[in-house]
């Protein structure tokens, strides 16, 4: 007789994944084939000793000491632990009105080349400081800002879209607000410090131009945003105009 | 709670009693399973005990973003076999794939020489090692875990949060391949 088309059925039925009509197939040949029945039996006992070779060595237990380690280290990371979630909703809100008013400073902002050459933008924060055209057009007396023959090394950013920004909320100490306009793209890093209990409104990270960019210019990178007052602001556009 | 997880009564400083207070009963039978399951992988003691409790800090750490407190053995058991698996890549495979292929030379060489049962036990060690390694990690996982839980296929569905036929089918597979692996050889095996 020819066991070789026994074989997958034997490995099966040892590994007990056998039914139906093959387990029955290979039970009668089993009744009449000696070989197949040793085998079979053989491979039972293997695998038997598989599992129990496997099962004895996972009854391993970690040592005696273990558990006061783990307790140490838990108690000593834990005079580092965050605080929770709640504590931090005082700050998150602060968090999120200064980017709210990063964003709003930043849409009526403006930047010319020169600051950009010095790696800085300036942005007006004066509070209800009016954006650049809406000034020249009230106070034509007053210092120009953009695109004007008396400024020409003054720019007015391009047009006022929208400004989105949005503040992610996080147990971590750091809470990143990304502020997003068509020209100018920043990041800025709020810094909490939970122990002091303030914000740290440190800095915008980079920012890039796009209507470079488009121009062909290598994208600018900006390490640093300065926030400056509309009037400071006026008077060096007015200084750099004459 | 039992006695393990009464040792660390008070330990856990957090803010809301209760949280702590249910990261301590959920410890229970927990650094065992976070070390057998280290252990399944690295196979050195040390080394798992050092996984282990790298696994039950950050789910202290993390323990109040757990929404299921029930998968809190299951969650435990994955981030221990992250860990593990990580350290192993730290380690370099290649070194790992040596040693064990040395320790299999070795453990041959003295069975040839007719060795005593206890180095027969130990060939035997090395080859289900090595059959171990070779599998794909999910069969491995697989493995290790039914043999943690007394080959209790629905206790490793629910650790694994998959159904129990799939359990089924990859212990199967695991259980052949490495079978085939040791060519189903059991004439020197002695369990210790």
């Amino acid at each position: 007789m020819d066991c070789q088309q026994y074989q997958d059925a034997l490995n099966a039925a040892a590994l007990g994944a056998q039914s139906g009509a093959d387990a029955q197939a290979f039970r009668l040949h089993l009744e009449i084939c000696e070989g197949c029945r040793r085998e079979f039996a053989r491979r039972r006992e293997f695998l038997g000793s598989l599992d129990r070779q496997l099962q004895t060595r996972f009854e391993a237990v970690p040592s005696p000491d273990f558990n006061a380690r783990l307790r140490r280290r838990i108690a000593s990371e834990s005079e580092r632990a965050p605080r929770p979630v709640l504590s931090w909703l005082p700050l998150l809100a602060g968090a999120t009105a200064l980017a709210a008013l990063l964003a709003f400073l930043h849409y009526r902002g403006v930047m010319t080349p020169h600051q950009r050459d010095a790696n800085a933008v300036h942005i007006a924060s004066t509070p209800g400081a009016q954006p650049p055209q809406a000034a020249a057009a009230d106070h034509p007396s007053a210092p120009v800002h953009a695109n004007s023959p008396g400024a020409p090394n003054v720019r007015e950013t391009p047009s006022l879209h929208p400004v989105v920004a949005t503040a992610a909320a996080s147990t971590s100490p750091a809470l990143r607000v990304r502020i997003d306009r068509s020209e100018l793209f920043a990041t800025v890093r709020f810094t909490m410090d939970v122990a002091e209990g303030r914000i740290d409104a440190t800095p915008l990270v980079s920012a890039s131009q796009k209507s470079d960019e488009a121009a062909g210019a290598k994208p600018l990178e900006i390490p640093l945003l300065e926030v400056q007052p509309m009037d400071k602001m006026n008077s060096e556009a007015s200084s750099s105009a004459n | 709670m039992d006695a393990f997880a009464e040792s660390f009564a008070g330990t856990f400083v957090s803010p809301d009693a209760s949280l702590a207070r249910e990261f301590e009963e959920r410890l229970a039978d927990c650094p065992a399973l976070a070390f057998r399951v280290a252990l399944g992988v690295l196979r050195n003691r040390a080394e798992a005990e050092d996984v282990a409790q790298d696994a039950l800090v950050r789910a202290y750490h993390n323990f109040h973003r757990l929404r299921d407190r029930e998968k809190f053995r299951s969650w435990l058991v994955r981030m221990a076999w992250r860990l593990a698996l990580d350290r192993i890549r730290a380690r370099g495979r290649r070194q790992r794939y040596e040693d064990a292929a040395a320790s299999f030379a070795v453990a041959a060489e003295a069975a040839a020489a007719n060795a005593e049962d206890i180095a027969a036990s130990r060939e035997f060690e090395n080859k289900v090692n090595i059959a171990l390694d070779a599998l794909p990690d999910k069969l491995r996982l697989v493995m290790v875990l039914a043999a943690i839980e007394g080959y209790d296929t629905r206790e490793v569905a629910v650790l694994l949060e998959i159904p129990e036929g799939t359990v089924k089918s990859r212990l199967f597979l695991a259980r052949k391949q490495m079978a085939e692996k040791l060519q189903w050889t059991a004439s020197n095996i002695k369990t210790r």
